[in-house]
């Protein structure tokens, strides 16, 4: 509110508007037809029209965006995946946070507890033993919430798949957003992965309420 | 002693000239008169008996009275108890196998006995060896065999309430391939899951099976008085895969990608163990260039085992961040050069029985040379990080102390025996390869404890470096595989279990072959099972912050220790 240029609605109501007001109109865009003067001082500050809007009076230069676009990238942008390994592929998970590939640059830090974080990595088999444990680690997740299947056993079993105790892919157990092959995956392959996932959570942004 | 040495040439004149020869080379006698009044027989049937040991019959009902008179038995005593397991005959039985080994002589002897199918009872051996505890336990829930009189009767890797499925049984199904991939992703429990498992009561601590200091999927209930913890109770089996079973349904060759998964910090040893069993078996030896080659990779990959201790090790104790991230970024280093060679960053695949799958690339020397020297300088500054840190020296040192007595009888293997002060090395005192070849030292600690036990790895990494060193010295150009090498490998009828050093100690290979391309029964014997149950003894009577210290000390994986 301080900010409010000279324009418009900075000129006090009793003063003549003709003269003061003409240098500044190029510069912030006239919201109404030149040829309704009176029309353009009463209304400019309080009345939003199609197509037209408040901050381009008020703020020049700043750009309009929906709000669930705003929370989708800011979603995005820090994700904090569990630590949460289960098999061989958590070593490769865990290679992928360490100095050489480095997942910091995308604002993706391991966090320890699923009451903070915001994807899980399935990095592993799940066995029917340890099922009831990371279908609960889910549910302790805050929502919005994604799951990385990594690897062949978490998305269906893998190598294991005919030993009965193994449980053939964690989609039996929670809905899995996307799903990396390998055995075990790359650290490229889980990056691309967790690239993947944020193009996902832009695209979903509106089923996902903001 | 070269690796055939230990098998006994195959003699054509049959009868009993052929067995009392046979039983010459081998310590039946001292054997037979330690087990007087006891009818054992020794296994002289070339089909039956093992490719290095000698394998011992003995009836049910003598069974333990037979163990204990090997344990205390004058000048041989089997103090060890290397592995137990069993051998599933359908209608004819099972076969409960135990593995022997004596510290003080360093032989072998296996002992066998057979169960009729329709009496699977036995008494148990805890009594004669406190590590027979976790080995009866998974050997009475994969194959229904009842021990009498174990002190904890429970299931092991499987859950507890699962107890009329014996998963190692022939008779048990493998699970049918589900194709529909992709579909019913909706939120439906389709596994069928109780709901609530995991309860805790009042002065019970549950850590796991997700907790970031336990390597993985193990979980401990600790028992607290204020800070002190009173009991420990593990769970294991959460990562329990059948890699025994699957492995029985795939030829030699397939069976290497599973040790692979097995023991995916240490693949190129646990590969070892399984392609040394099975050449052994079948007869046939790896020429000398590949086996040179196969020393310097597991001492390479000894080197990366190691630096991951030492980072996740400084992350158990406290110095998160650079201990981990410095140790992980000389681990990379290792990783490329075995990812040239063999094409993968973490399962390789690249040994074969017989020899290796390719040649190595031409740059091989210098690339290991590099290698080597970006190693010795993460050792240095591991050492100069950690050992000399006096807050690390705070929290490790007198920490989880377990005497070297305690260790042998738990089973213990690896660093983590000796640091106890027990200098059993396998390089050295069942030797294979060319180990004999290169000159080492066999490090051990005195305290056995916390800090030892992270002192005798580091330690032991110097010497690795010194036998790459001597290995690249004898390394000459030569054919990799053997002459003559069927496209699909046979083995005899017989059995072998072949030990090999893996960075955490004993892996084991059993392997029983009836003939054919498979085995008949596959056990890996697992150093991180034989360690872990010894983490009870070394907790109790610490602060709950320093259980983890002593979990991380130990160097567990967990998908070796349920398989």
């Amino acid at each position: 509110m301080a900010m409010t240029p000279s324009g418009p609605s900075a000129a006090s109501p009793g003063a003549p508007v003709e003269a003061p007001a003409a240098p500044a109109q190029p510069e912030i865009a006239p919201l109404l037809p030149a040829e309704h003067p009176a029309e353009e001082l009463a209304l400019t500050p309080v009345e939003h029209r199609p197509g037209q809007a408040l901050y381009k009076t008020l703020l020049p230069g700043v750009l309009q965006v929906p709000a669930d676009l705003v929370l989708a990238m800011g979603r995005k942008s820090s994700l904090w995946p569990m630590t949460f390994g289960l098999a061989c592929c958590a070593i490769e998970m865990i290679a992928t946070y360490m100095a050489h590939y480095d997942l910091d640059r995308f604002g993706i830090v391991p966090w320890p507890s699923p009451r903070q974080s915001d994807v899980m990595i399935v990095a592993g088999t799940v066995t029917k033993k340890m099922a009831p444990a990371v279908k609960l680690l889910y549910e302790q997740m805050p929502n919005p919430k994604w799951v990385i299947s990594m690897g062949a056993c978490a998305t269906n079993g893998g190598p294991y798949t005919r030993y009965d105790r193994v449980l053939q892919g964690v989609d039996k157990i929670v809905p899995v957003d996307v799903y990396v092959p390998g055995c075990p995956p790359r650290p490229e392959a889980l990056i691309d992965a967790l690239v993947s996932l944020q193009e996902k959570i832009m695209e979903e942004r509106k089923a996902l309420g903001a | 002693m070269s690796p055939e040495d230990g098998a006994p040439a195959p003699d054509a004149a049959p009868g009993e000239d052929a067995e009392r020869e046979y039983l010459a080379g081998t310590i039946w006698a001292e054997v037979d008169r330690a087990l007087s009044g006891i009818t054992a027989r020794p296994v002289s049937d070339e089909e039956e008996r093992s490719v290095i040991d000698l394998v011992v019959r003995v009836p049910p009902r003598e069974v333990l009275a037979a163990l204990r008179a090997l344990r205390t038995a004058e000048g041989m005593n089997f103090d060890y108890l290397r592995s137990l397991t069993a051998v599933d005959y359908e209608e004819e039985g099972v076969d409960v196998v135990y593995h022997l080994y004596s510290l003080g002589t360093k032989r072998n002897v296996t002992v066998k006995c057979r169960l009729p199918a329709d009496r699977l009872v036995l008494e148990s051996a805890t009594s004669v060896w406190r590590a027979a505890n976790w080995y009866e336990r998974e050997t009475a829930e994969m194959f229904g065999v009842r021990f009498e009189g174990h002190p904890d009767p429970r299931n092991l890797l499987l859950p507890e309430e699962m107890t009329d499925v014996f998963p190692l049984r022939k008779s048990h199904p493998l699970a049918e391939i589900e194709v529909l991939q992709g579909e019913g992703i909706a939120y439906e429990v389709v596994a069928n899951i109780p709901e609530q498992e995991f309860e805790t009561r009042e002065l019970l601590i549950n850590m796991g099976p997700q907790h970031p200091s336990t390597h993985g999927v193990f979980r401990m209930v600790l028992e607290v008085d204020g800070e002190v913890v009173t009991d420990v109770v593990p769970y294991i089996g959460y990562m329990h895969r059948g890699a025994e079973k699957l492995c029985e349904t795939m030829d030699f060759r397939q069976g290497v990608g599973y040790m692979d998964r097995t023991e995916y910090l240490a693949n190129f040893n646990a590969e070892l163990s399984y392609v040394l069993a099975v050449e052994r078996l079948a007869g046939i030896e790896a020429p000398e260039r590949a086996q040179w080659i196969r020393m310097i990779l597991c001492e390479l990959n000894r080197l990366s085992s190691h630096f991951m201790f030492t980072g996740a090790f400084g992350t158990d104790v406290g110095v998160f961040g650079t201990a981990f991230v410095y140790s992980f970024r000389e681990r990379e280093v290792i990783l490329d050069l075995f990812e040239e060679i063999t094409g993968d960053r973490l399962m390789y695949a690249y040994f074969r029985p017989g020899g290796l799958a390719w040649e190595v690339p031409e740059d091989f020397e210098t690339r290991v040379h590099e290698v080597l020297l970006s190693a010795r300088h993460g050792i240095r500054e591991m050492d100069s990080l950690l050992t000399e840190n006096e807050i690390f020296l705070a929290r490790t040192k007198g920490v989880g102390v377990i005497p070297g007595a305690d260790a042998v009888d738990w089973g213990m293997s690896g660093p983590s025996l000796r640091a106890s002060g027990v200098p059993l090395d396998l390089r050295r005192d069942d030797p294979y390869l060319l180990y004999p070849e290169v000159e080492f030292d066999v490090i051990s600690g005195e305290a056995g404890d916390v800090f030892d036990r992270y002192h005798v790895r580091l330690r032991e990494m110097r010497e690795s470096v010194r036998i790459i060193e001597q290995c690249m010295e004898r390394l000459r150009a030569g054919p990799i595989l053997p002459e003559r090498l069927p496209r699909m490998l046979r083995t005899p009828p017989g059995e072998i279990y072949q030990r090999t050093e893996a960075p955490r100690g004993e892996y084991g290979i059993y392997l029983v072959s009836r003939g054919g391309n498979r085995p008949y029964r596959l056990k890996i014997r697992s150093a991180c099972l034989s360690n872990l149950q010894a983490l009870r003894d070394m907790t109790i009577g610490h602060y709950v912050a320093d259980a983890v210290v002593i979990l991380g000390s130990i160097d567990i994986v967990l998908c070796e220790v349920d398989r």
